[in-house]
C-alpha cells in the first residue's frame, strides 16, 4: 500500500479544511485543573483518614470496655474512694490545656508558611 | 523516549506537577488533531483533550516508555474520544456486504482529485476507528506499529483493515448517500 505517488485525492480529503488549534492558554487551564483535582483528592484522603481513625478508635474503646470494662470500673471506684485521689487532677488539666493551646498556635504558624 | 522526558516524568511523579506543562505544551496539539477529527465541535474536542491529559497525569506511573510519550498520549486521547462518542451513541455507517471490486477501481477513485468532496463526505461516514486509522496512516504518515498501539490493535491486521476501508470508501463515494 504505497502512499507516495497514489491516493492523492484521499490525502487531500483527509487534510483538515481549516486549521484547528487549541487556545494558547490550554496548558495553563489543564495544569490548573490537574492541581485542583489533586487538591480535592488530598482533601478526600484526609477526610478518609479522619473517619478511619475515629472508627478504629471507637471500635478499640468498645472492645476494651467489653473485655475489661468491669475491672476498669471497679478500679476507678476504688481510686475515687481514696482521700488524695484528685491531687493530680488540676495540674494535669492545666498541662493539657496549655499543650493544646501551644499545639493550636504551632499549627497556625505552620499553615502560614 | 528522550532522556530528559524520562527525567521530567520522574520529577512529576516526585511531586513537581508543574513540570507536566512541558508535555502539555509539546503534545496537546497532536492529541487535539486526533480528537477533533472524531469530535468536530471545538469545545467538546478541547474538553476531551483536557480529560485525556488529566487521565495521563493520573496514570503517569503506568507509562513504561515502551512507546514514545506522543504515541501514548494519542492513544489515551483516542480512547477518551471514542468512549465519549459511544456514550452519545453516535451512529456510523456499516457496510457488511462487499461487492466484487477490483483494486484498480478503488485505487483510481482514491487518486482522482475531482472526487475530493465525495471522499470527504465518505470519510465522515466511517467509524471512528476507521477514520483515525486512515488519517494516521495516509495523512500523518505514522508507522503501523505506532498506529497499532494507539488503536490497541495488532499491526498485522491493520493492513487488511486499511484495504477494507479503501473499498468501503469507494462504495460510500458511489452509493453512500443512498445507504
Amino acid at each position: 500500500m504505497e502512499q507516495t505517488t497514489k491516493d492523492r485525492a484521499l490525502m487531500q480529503a483527509l487534510a483538515p479544511k481549516e486549521s484547528r488549534q487549541l487556545p494558547s492558554n490550554f496548558p495553563y487551564l489543564t495544569l490548573r485543573r490537574i492541581k485542583e483535582e489533586q487538591r480535592l483528592e488530598e482533601r478526600r484522603q484526609h477526610r478518609m483518614a479522619i473517619v478511619t481513625t475515629v472508627v478504629v478508635s471507637l471500635v478499640g474503646i468498645a472492645a476494651l470496655l467489653y473485655l475489661v470494662g468491669s475491672i476498669l470500673w471497679q478500679s476507678l471506684v476504688s481510686i475515687c474512694n481514696q482521700p488524695d485521689a484528685f491531687v493530680l487532677v488540676w495540674p494535669t488539666l492545666f498541662c493539657l490545656i496549655f499543650f493544646a493551646l501551644v499545639n493550636h498556635w504551632l499549627s497556625r504558624q505552620y499553615r502560614k508558611v | 523516549m528522550q532522556t530528559d522526558e524520562q527525567e521530567l516524568i520522574a520529577r512529576i511523579l516526585d511531586g513537581h506537577a508543574e513540570d507536566f506543562g512541558y508535555f502539555l505544551e509539546r503534545y496537546s496539539q497532536e492529541a487535539f488533531a486526533i480528537v477533533v477529527r472524531l469530535v468536530p465541535q471545538q469545545e467538546d474536542a478541547e474538553e476531551l483533550v483536557q480529560d485525556a491529559f488529566v487521565r495521563a497525569f493520573n496514570r503517569l506511573e503506568t507509562f513504561e516508555g515502551r512507546s514514545s510519550f506522543s504515541t501514548w498520549i494519542c492513544r489515551i486521547a483516542y480512547t477518551t474520544a471514542v468512549s465519549w462518542l459511544r456514550k452519545r451513541r453516535m451512529k456510523y455507517l456499516s457496510i457488511d456486504e462487499q461487492p466484487k471490486l477490483t483494486d484498480t477501481e478503488v485505487d483510481e477513485a482514491l487518486d482522482d482529485e475531482s472526487c475530493i468532496e465525495e471522499l470527504r463526505r465518505a470519510i465522515t461516514l466511517l467509524k471512528p476507528d476507521e477514520q483515525t486509522l486512515i488519517t494516521l496512516y495516509y495523512y500523518d504518515n505514522r508507522p503501523l506499529n505506532d498506529i497499532a498501539y494507539i488503536l490497541d490493535a495488532e499491526p498485522n491486521t491493520l493492513a487488511t483493515r486499511l484495504h477494507r476501508i479503501r473499498r468501503k470508501l469507494y462504495l460510500l463515494m458511489k452509493h453512500g448517500t443512498n445507504n
